[in-house]
């Protein structure tokens, strides 16, 4: 799996719980997840569930924690995935 | 240190089945699923658990920078009343729930919980409300520097907030205050909750 293609799953799967329409038309690798998307700590874990399921990998609180920006997902998910 | 957590119970993320259907599995201990299972109001029970973790995650990690969010290992015990504590990773914090027909708010502090050193509030955003509606990190600033100047007999302006590291910071009068504060927002409401300690003290300092 390259990481554009985690990269497209990934921001599919953030959208729905996304508060800033505007932060997600531009989103980037460099995007925060937190403070430019809005999504809420309860959505977070949402989305690591939704992120497991799709890519059939565990993901551990202590990796959540080392995540801030899409970019970071997307490695760790490309990490753990190959 | 002091940490608050506002749910908004009309937002449509708090809604019944609005979830993964391995979020509590992933959030809550053995006990905390236990109870759940139990009550009589599983899903508001669900955002009080939810609320007092953040609130204790929120003040621990003030003392413990390095701290990691592992809801699951933060255990929640509450009485009939919804105060209790919150069994941390790196400790045990006390817990207050306040819970009304469409919003939980939960302070977690690593002090006694009283009303006379711990002040706090919550509102509803309006159009109204400080012209922040569409801010609502605004919103729960402004709320927190009203109620604070208000009860504390100061004049507007005295306090101020800056994040450091993400986290609010009270200033008072451009000096960092020993007042820790905690800032809260979901949905449509904003809360805060200030340890505002010997308060007599800080008006004398003040004058």
């Amino acid at each position: 799996m390259t990481e554009d293609d985690a990269l497209e799953r990934v921001v599919k799967i953030l959208t729905p719980h996304v508060r800033n329409e505007e932060a997600l038309a531009n989103v980037s690798a460099e995007t925060n997840i937190l403070d430019d998307l809005k999504v809420n700590s309860a959505r977070l874990v949402d989305v690591v569930l939704a992120f497991e399921d799709e890519f059939d990998i565990e993901i551990p609180d202590e990796d959540v924690d080392s995540v801030n920006t899409v970019g970071d997902c997307v490695k760790l998910i490309v990490g753990k995935a190959n | 240190m002091i940490g608050n957590d506002i749910v908004d119970l009309n937002d449509p993320e708090t809604q019944k089945n609005a979830h993964h259907p391995r979020f509590d599995g992933r959030v809550f201990s053995r006990s905390e699923l236990m109870r759940l299972r139990l009550s009589g109001a599983p899903h508001r029970l669900r955002w009080i658990l939810w609320a007092a973790k953040e609130a204790a995650y929120k003040a621990m990690k003030k003392i413990h920078p390095n701290l990691i969010f592992s809801p699951v290992r933060f255990v929640v015990q509450l009485d009939q009343t919804l105060r209790g504590s919150v069994d941390c990773p790196k400790g045990s914090l006390d817990v207050s729930v306040t819970e009304e027909a469409t919003s939980i708010h939960a302070i977690a502090a690593s002090a006694a919980m009283d009303e006379q050193t711990i002040l706090s509030g919550a509102e509803w955003i309006t159009s109204e409300t400080d012209g922040n509606a569409q801010q609502p990190s605004q919103a729960a600033r402004a709320l927190a520097l009203r109620s604070l100047e208000r009860r504390l007999e100061l004049p507007r302006g005295t306090f101020s907030i800056e994040k450091h590291d993400r986290i609010p910071v009270l200033f008072q009068h451009g000096v960092r205050s020993e007042f820790d504060l905690s800032l809260s927002h979901h949905g449509q409401l904003v809360a805060f909750a200030c340890e505002i300690g010997e308060r007599k003290a800080l008006k004398e300092a003040h004058a």
